[in-house]
């Protein structure tokens, strides 16, 4: 037990580490990510039920609202540009 | 003599009126027909008709209960047919007009001739020894060895209880002995010294060497043609025969007949074990028996002993004041004079010793300063080893504690039954056999157990037991005095049920339903193992319907062994009192199986099956089982609804659901990816 809640201690240690990482190596994708994952992260701050099967719920459908979006982006050339353009589509948003 | 048994009645007497009371099927009894020379004391005789048709001469003699007629015995006697003796042929309860409670009607076939004296007279013409052998002693000798066969004895030898028999009047025939209780109408002139100090009713049945000593009296009599010590009180009596010795007392002075010395010797013997018996009398019959018999003063002592102001020179005697007044007998017994006198006076040092012994029993400071009135008593018996039990409110000999308590219970002497109760829990009956000797304790082992046994019924108060458990074992003809038989003539275990029937049927109820005379009347008559629903009864004096199931058991049981087959009255009211039982059944449907059953038995007049339906043991246990049964599913579904309206349950679900529901939401995201990425 102490084991997995140093685990669960370094958890949003990795998730910051890893979104850095994204955020300099694919701006573009970090972009849509970050805003097209936004119901995600607002879930798993009001969720703080054991397991949070809420977030986890509204996150699986988001990622599968995302997922053509950014197929589109890497498929366009992987660009600020078209990111922005994503994320400033109203439809795109609200299909996200 | 009297011939007036001869005179035959007349068929005036007979067409006289009064009602035919029914004695058995065959015998009818005239009320009308007074037979007053076959009267016995109080008991009165009425001509009978037998319904056959014979034309005997016959008569019944009307015993109401204080006679206590000996019906123990009328089988033996019946069957003695080559006896000398009035034998019954037939006897029936019945109900008396003027007489209170049930009656007994002995019928008898009217002897031939009259009795040897009339119980008036005095005086009669003296018979010559021979004839007195010849005519008395051949019968009576016979018949007293066949009753001791059947280990009877008459009781109820004496002159005027004696006819003479034969066409030439050549021989005699002993007379009824079962009317009254053994020697309740024997004078105490014709009794030993012992019976005579008893009560008529506590003499008991005694032994054949009672009957000898009647015999001798009743020789002396006709030998010497007057009754002797006339005009003496019974207490008299006694005392003449203990100061000179029965023989010398009732000779008067006077001479023997010649021939008869030896045989009136032998049999007025004062010593039970001196006393002739059978043997002896056989052979002075065959002109063998010549043997002298001593001259016995039982009891005297040459130094005499002051109580209450009189001063007795025989212990026996003492004895017989002692029980008279056991409260200044206590006194003088505490008095060191008293022992004083046993060891100076008395000059037996043994009997001073086991007189010490009484009295210091039960005391651990040694001798008490006044003993108490247990400890009178078997002073008593140790001076009169033979003598009555002399206890206090009560003299009577072991044989006739049963009879004593009988009467008591007929006169309802509340006084009375409380002495024979006081004196059968302390156990001096058993210990007038134990104090004789070891010898003694061996021979009597039977009686001192049934002794024993009325001490320990004694000692429990619950129903069938107590005195009246003692009353119908002591007293085995004494009929039931239960309430619950209305006043019926109840007797003989067969008879109580028809009884208890008739009383339901006439009441159109049952009640009350249970006392503890019948109790205790059918633990003793029935001979059955009720144990069961005795405890039931203890244990649910408050409770109706369980002592009425436990007298339905009882009943059930007793119907079994004695029938009869129909009860309907009976059956009928059981029915109706115990439906209510059903009710703690549990299943509706075998309840309702249950009364249907019930009310088709209440028609069929069996106890035995109304019994065997509310006391199914087998279905109730299944009924209860299922019950059980029933209660565990109860609880286990109670306890699965609340599980499931619980929030712990509600919380479950709904993290089940949640979870669901992301497995979902991730499945859609891997499709989607899938689709985008291979699409």
């Amino acid at each position: 037990m102490p084991q997995k809640t140093k685990r669960d201690a370094r958890k949003p240690l990795l998730l910051a580490t890893l979104a850095l990482v994204l955020l300099f190596a694919a701006l573009p994708t970090a972009t849509v990510l970050a805003l097209g994952m936004a119901p995600t992260l607002a879930a798993m701050v009001v969720d703080v039920t054991p397991g949070r099967y809420l977030m986890k719920c509204v996150a699986g459908m988001n990622f599968a609202g995302v997922v053509p979006f950014l197929h589109r982006l890497w498929s366009t050339g992987h660009d600020l540009h078209v990111a922005l353009d994503i994320v400033t589509d109203i439809f795109v948003v609200f299909v996200m | 003599m009297v011939d007036e048994s001869e005179k035959q009645i007349s068929p005036a007497d007979r067409a006289s009126g009064g009602p035919e009371i029914s004695a058995s099927e065959n015998y009818t009894v005239l009320a009308g027909a007074r037979v007053p020379d076959f009267d016995l004391g109080k008991i009165r005789a009425y001509a009978v008709r037998d319904e056959r048709g014979a034309k005997e001469n016959l008569v019944a003699r009307i015993c109401p209960p204080e006679a206590m007629p000996r019906l123990q015995n009328v089988g033996q006697v019946r069957n003695l047919t080559e006896a000398s003796l009035l034998r019954p042929l037939d006897y029936s309860t019945v109900t008396w007009p003027g007489i209170d409670g049930s009656s007994t009607a002995l019928i008898f076939a009217r002897p031939m001739h009259g009795t040897l004296m009339s119980a008036d007279d005095t005086t009669i013409n003296p018979m010559h020894p021979d004839e007195i052998t010849r005519c008395l002693f051949g019968p009576a000798v016979l018949t007293l060895g066949y009753m001791s066969q059947r280990s009877v004895t008459h009781r109820a030898i004496r002159p005027d209880n004696i006819y003479w028999d034969g066409l030439m009047k050549t021989s005699v025939q002993l007379g009824d002995c079962l009317s009254t209780g053994p020697a309740m109408m024997q004078p105490v002139l014709f009794e030993s010294i012992e019976s005579g100090m008893t009560p008529p009713v506590g003499r008991g049945p005694g032994t054949i060497a009672d009957d000898f000593y009647a015999l001798g009296v009743t020789t002396l009599i006709l030998s010497l043609g007057r009754v002797p010590l006339q005009g003496l009180s019974p207490e008299e009596i006694v005392r003449e025969k203990l100061r000179h010795g029965s023989f010398a007392a009732l000779m008067e002075g006077e001479r023997p007949p010649f021939g008869l010395r030896e045989l009136l010797r032998g049999l007025l013997s004062d010593d039970t074990h001196n006393r002739w018996g059978l043997e002896q009398l056989e052979q002075w019959l065959g002109g063998g028996q010549r043997s002298s018999v001593q001259k016995v003063r039982t009891g005297s002592v040459p130094r005499s002993f002051r109580f209450d102001g009189k001063d007795y020179s025989n212990y026996r005697l003492l004895a017989d004041a002692f029980g008279r007044d056991l409260k200044k007998a206590a006194s003088a017994i505490g008095d060191p004079k008293f022992d004083e006198w046993l060891r100076k006076g008395l000059n037996d040092h043994s009997l001073a010793d086991r007189m010490q012994a009484v009295l210091n029993a039960g005391s651990d400071s040694g001798r008490a300063a006044r003993p108490g009135a247990s400890q009178v008593t078997r002073v008593c018996l140790l001076l009169d080893p033979y003598g009555p039990i002399r206890a206090k409110g009560l003299v009577a000999m072991p044989s006739g504690i049963g009879s004593s308590l009988s009467d008591a219970f007929i006169r309802k002497d509340t006084a009375a039954i409380e002495s024979l109760r006081n004196c059968l829990q302390d156990g001096a009956p058993a210990d007038w056999f134990k104090l004789k000797g070891e010898t003694e304790t061996i021979i009597y082992e039977q009686k001192i157990k049934l002794f024993d046994r009325m001490q320990q019924f004694l000692g429990n108060k619950a129903m069938g037991y107590g005195i009246e458990r003692c009353l119908y074992t002591l007293d085995p003809y004494h009929a039931c005095r239960s309430a619950v038989t209305d006043g019926a003539a109840v007797t003989e275990a067969r008879e109580l049920l028809p009884a208890i029937e008739k009383v339901v049927q006439r009441r159109g109820e049952f009640s009350p339903i249970v006392d503890r005379h019948l109790i205790a009347f059918i633990v003793t008559r029935f001979k059955i193992n009720i144990d069961r629903p005795l405890a039931a009864l203890d244990l649910e004096q408050d409770d109706e319907s369980g002592i009425k199931l436990a007298m339905l058991t009882i009943f059930a049981r007793a119907q079994t062994k004695h029938g009869p087959a129909e009860l309907p009255a009976m059956t009928s009211w059981f029915a109706r009192e115990l439906e209510s039982t059903v009710n703690r059944i549990n299943s509706r449907s075998f309840r309702d199986q249950m009364r249907k059953r019930i009310r088709a038995l209440a028609n069929g007049g069996s106890l035995i099956k109304l019994h065997a339906c509310l006391s199914n043991d087998k279905a109730y246990r299944q009924d209860d089982s299922a019950r059980k049964k029933a209660a565990r599913e109860f609880v286990l579904a109670a306890k699965e609804i609340a599980q499931l309206e619980s929030q712990e349950f509600r919380d479950s679900a709904q993290r089940s659901g949640w979870k669901i529901a992301s497995g979902i939401s991730t499945t859609v995201s891997v499709l989607s990816v899938c689709f985008v990425a291979f699409g």
